[in-house]
């Protein structure tokens, strides 16, 4: 088995697994699986029809923005609910205990 | 539509020879790919819970608290993130699960590229990159919080197998 063949066969079995688990999962697990499923299967397809991609590789993005936007959302949710501008700095983490 | 710019950026490979790095390489694009579609149903997930926690709160304390908990249960994906004192916006998170996979990611295909590019090709550093990025995936999938699950995309090495 060639390195294409293989690859094809690597992306089928995690599009077809996916699928599998994205049947057995509630809620958001189930719309994880499924999600990755369809890329696997997109780059399968993809791939059998011989488009190789070169050149540039996708990164996987960091969180860090979005999660500094999440405590701004919560900061905000925190304020209206109890209509004080005393809430506590939500960026910084407590401290481990101890 | 995004699936249309990734479409383009395959065709744009077109015709190029197979190689070994040319699977790793596919492999790297299709892996965050997919993990790049899973990030914005991870963040809000960890958003509403958020929410919720204030929802529930009786007090600005008692939402302090909750919220303390949702960021703890949490942890282990996103790590610890402090405000950016190098005088960048927002913050900066490391010692997670995430961030690990996002440097684990990035290194083999930064990687894979040099060597696409022309650089010699190093086999033991990509089987090494490659076993890292595997690690870090089943580390993201084993601290996941309870109710969220990721498919087992190049999973098959976690529980323990090489």
């Amino acid at each position: 088995m060639n390195d294409r063949e293989e690859l094809i066969r690597s992306l089928d079995i995690v599009a077809s697994v996916s699928d599998g688990v994205a049947r057995g999962l509630p809620g958001v697990g189930g719309i994880l699986s499924a999600v990755t499923a369809a890329a696997a299967r997109f780059a399968s397809d993809l791939v059998k029809q011989g488009l190789d991609p070169v050149q540039h590789i996708e990164r996987i993005h960091a969180a860090d923005e979005s999660l500094a936007r999440i405590e701004e959302s919560w900061a905000s949710a925190l304020r209206e609910k109890f209509s004080t501008s005393e809430t506590e700095d939500t960026l910084t983490p407590e401290p481990p205990p101890g | 539509m995004r699936l249309q710019v990734y479409a383009l950026l395959f065709v744009l490979g077109n015709g190029c020879a197979t190689t070994a790095v040319q699977a790793q390489l596919r492999t790297a694009n299709a892996l965050a790919l997919g993990v790049n579609r899973v990030l914005p149903l991870l963040e809000s997930a960890y958003r509403a819970e958020g929410l919720e926690a204030i929802d529930a709160a009786r007090s600005q304390q008692d939402a302090n608290r909750r919220l303390s908990h949702v960021r703890e249960r949490w942890r282990p994906v996103w790590g610890l993130c402090t405000a950016d004192d190098s005088g960048g916006p927002g913050h900066r998170c490391h010692d997670g699960a995430w961030p690990a996979l996002v440097a684990a990611q990035g290194a083999w295909a930064t990687a894979l590229e040099k060597q696409i590019a022309g650089e010699p090709i190093d086999r033991v550093q990509l089987d090494q990159l490659f076993r890292q990025i595997r690690g870090a995936y089943c580390d993201l999938k084993s601290v996941l919080p309870s109710g969220v699950a990721l498919a087992p995309a190049i999973a098959s090495g976690c529980n323990g197998a090489p």
